[in-house]
């Protein structure tokens, strides 16, 4: 049960001390933030995070991403909901929401949405500046950040003998 | 290292291919569970399923034996379904759309018994009944009632105690034995005094000068005893004039009596929907009551608009944009679904067919009212249309029902009341017709029985004989009977309207039977009254003349008397005190 408890945590410390590469953890956090800004109760929120397990990207970071985002997103619903409506309610674009619609699966995809399709697309209009900044920083911030984390005796108890044997290693 | 990790994904695909294969086989469990819990929360009744089956792949559903329980009643089901087949349009499915072309009901069976309660521990207090007598007439019931009462009681009075000309010869019989009496001990008074004037005048004259004072009144005396009798006879001579005031009084009581009688023993005329509203009211209250709440609760399971639900649905963010030029379609439209079954109406098994057309979530998308169709395919001839329709912003509800020969058991109408008619067993064509645009409520039932045989029951035993016949034979020419329910108004406050042929012939029949008895009642305390005051005043008229005889016989003896000491006064003044003796000082 604790170790269920402390996944989360394990998964944050895994994500700053594993060996990935700064842009495998970049795109992570990328694919997780536009994972979290989207509702899940449709296609596009399972395709992405599909995605996100599939490719070879930093995992823990994009699910740490995901759920804060899926924490915040919802104070972004007037944004998106504007965004969303202003065009899936444009008359030249309606023909080819209808039919994407129209489409089999196309309902269960959700785009006629406004707050999917809005934060869909605020979550991909913010991936790369998302993307560089989470590269920038994790290059600059990954090792003194890892260091410091690591002298806790906390973050060993927490991290357990894998990421101790990974450390000492 | 590519970018995809296949050692994430084919472990992954493999669990996908897994969870597929659970869902086909757990999916009827899901359904199960769904069924039963959504079925409770719209019927708010138990909704059990025996068995179901889902096929993802198929896009099927198999449910088996379902039962739905009466949320009015705990220990009955509202219908049970052996077997239900619904095949789902797959390209609607891959839409987000379960729209199910055809569909297939079967083993229904409806209002049947159950073991345990089929309500919710949750399900709220059944409303207080009323009994729906409110909804009728019933300030005409009780009129009805009254006036029947008023009736029994009229009829069951004594009236010989209301009679004046009874009463007046009761008091001619007593007062002229009294009168006769009197006369005759006068007239003997008068006898036995003029005797004893007679024989005193006798001594009298055998001493005249001892008796000088007798002798000196005696002309007095005489002439007082010949004013009595005079008095006397004046009196016998009054008696025929008395009579005739007394024969006057009494024609004066009769008139009075008939007029009594007649104010007395005089009904109102009862109107005929009063009459109806007391006898079958009782009948139809329950019945209709039972109807009505059926319209509420299926306006209660059906509510005005799903698309208003579906709006306010908890937790969806955003709006869903309807695409104008996108073929739209509803969420759930179950367009055709063939039904067959069982149910019994009035103790005879019947095979229904039928089907149920348009259920949808969206009607006003769809355009079409939901309809139920269910007729007989053989024995009773039966046909049930009810119509859901709610493809616009007012609600519209409407049953109708026809059945040629409905058979109907026999029954008591106006069973609680001072008149009942037994109704023998019969059929009836029914024609059912109710209507619910919004919040009112219109409607028209029609009964139409045939070969019918009315007796009527009075309570009271005293009335049974008079009326009952008169009423049967009435009764006895109405072979068919026509009842017509009007109803209007809102299903919280219907108002009810009840026709029927069985009210005016009652009606008639009745009127004219008491009318007959009031009439019979009427002419025998009037004809005993008659009776009685003549054979009084005969009684009076017989003695009158015999009596009249016998005081004046009985006046003849001191009429002589009379004569006699006068005329000796009148023709021989100095002889009243009589020759003295010889040698006497006076002579």
């Amino acid at each position: 049960m604790l170790s269920l408890l402390l996944q989360p945590i394990r998964q944050l410390l895994d994500a700053l001390l594993a060996n990935d590469s700064p842009r495998q953890v970049a795109w992570g956090v990328t694919i997780g933030m536009v994972l979290g800004m989207v509702p899940k109760e449709n296609l596009i929120a399972i395709a992405l995070g599909m995605l996100l397990c599939s490719l070879r990207v930093n995992r823990s970071a994009g699910l740490a991403a995901a759920g804060l985002f899926t924490l915040l997103s919802p104070s972004f619903d007037s944004i998106t909901h504007l965004v969303g409506h202003k065009l899936l309610t444009e008359s030249s674009l309606e023909p080819m929401w209808a039919w994407l619609y129209d489409l089999p699966l196309g309902p269960w995809v959700g785009f006629d949405n406004t707050v999917v399709l809005g934060s869909l697309l605020l979550g991909l209009y913010m991936s790369y500046p998302c993307y560089w900044a989470t590269l920038v920083a994790w290059r600059r911030y990954r090792a003194p950040l890892a260091e410091r984390i690591a002298r806790y005796r906390v973050t060993r108890w927490v991290a357990g003998a894998s990421l101790a044997n990974r450390l000492g290693g | 290292m590519g970018v995809l990790r296949f050692s994430y994904i084919l472990p992954r695909l493999l669990l996908l291919v897994v969870l597929l294969a659970a869902a086909e086989i757990g999916s009827g469990y899901i359904a199960h569970w769904a069924i039963e819990r959504g079925g409770e929360l719209a019927i708010g009744a138990r909704v059990e399923v025996g068995r179901s089956e889902v096929s993802l792949l198929k896009t099927r559903v198999q449910i088996e034996d379902l039962v739905v329980a009466n949320p009015r009643s705990a220990f009955k089901n509202l219908l049970e379904a052996r077997r239900i087949d619904i095949d789902f349009d797959s390209s609607a499915l891959l839409r987000k759309k379960l729209i199910a072309p055809y569909g297939e009901i079967t083993g229904i069976r409806f209002d049947t018994a159950r073991a345990t309660s089929g309500l919710l521990p949750e399900s709220p207090p059944r409303e207080a009944s009323d009994g729906g007598k409110s909804w009728l007439n019933d300030e005409a019931a009780i009129y009805a009632r009254n006036w029947l009462a008023g009736v029994e009681q009229r009829v069951t009075q004594d009236l010989r105690r209301e009679l004046k000309s009874i009463d007046l010869a009761e008091r001619l019989a007593e007062r002229w034995p009294q009168q006769y009496e009197s006369l005759r001990s006068g007239a003997e008074r008068l006898k036995l005094n003029a005797k004893e004037l007679a024989e005193q005048t006798k001594v009298a004259k055998l001493n005249p000068l001892r008796h000088i004072d007798f002798l000196t009144n005696l002309p007095n005396h005489t002439l007082g005893l010949r004013r009595q009798v005079d008095e006397l006879h004046a009196q016998l001579a009054t008696l025929p004039n008395t009579l005739k005031a007394d024969r006057a009084a009494i024609a004066e009581a009769r008139a009075h009596d008939e007029r009594v009688l007649r104010d007395k023993l005089s009904i109102d005329a009862i109107d005929a929907e009063s009459l109806t509203n007391y006898l079958l009211g009782e009948q139809i209250a329950a019945p209709l009551q039972e109807a009505i709440a059926w319209l509420k609760w299926a306006r209660s399971v059906v509510p005005e608009s799903k698309r208003e639900l579906l709006a306010t649905r908890d937790g969806l963010r955003g709006e869903n944009i309807v695409f104008t030029s996108s073929p739209r379609q509803p969420d759930l439209w179950l367009q055709a679904i063939r039904l067959t079954g069982t149910a019994t109406v009035s103790g005879q098994p019947l095979e229904l067919v039928g089907s149920l057309r348009d259920v949808t979530s969206d009607p006003k998308l769809v355009g079409q009212p939901t309809v139920l169709e269910l007729k007989s395919s053989e024995g009773l001839p039966i046909r049930i249309v009810a119509t859901i329709d709610r493809t616009s912003d007012i609600p519209h509800d409407q049953i109708l029902v026809d059945c040629e020969a409905l058979p109907l058991a026999a029954m008591s109408l106006g069973i609680n009341g001072p008149l009942a008619l037994e109704v023998s067993p019969t059929t009836a064509r029914v024609n059912v017709s109710l209507t619910l645009v919004g919040e009112r409520l219109t409607g028209d039932i029609q009964f139409v029985q045939t070969g019918v045989r009315l007796l009527p029951r009075l309570r009271n035993e005293r009335l049974r004989g008079d009326i009952e016949n008169t009423l049967a034979e009435s009764l006895g020419r109405i072979d068919q009977l026509a009842t017509r329910i009007g109803i209007e108004g809102s299903l919280d406050r219907p108002r009810i309207k009840l026709w029927s042929n069985i009210g005016p012939v009652v009606s008639e029949s009745t009127q004219r039977a008491v009318a007959t008895l009031i009439e019979r009642r009427a002419s025998d305390a009037l004809s005993l009254a008659r009776t009685k005051v003549d054979e009084q005043v005969g009684r009076v008229e017989s003695q009158l003349v015999a009596f009249q005889q016998e005081i004046a016989g009985e006046l003849n003896g001191p009429g002589q008397v009379i004569a006699q000491l006068l005329g000796q006064q009148e023709g021989r003044p100095r002889d009243i005190l009589g020759r003295l003796p010889q040698g006497t000082l006076f002579k």
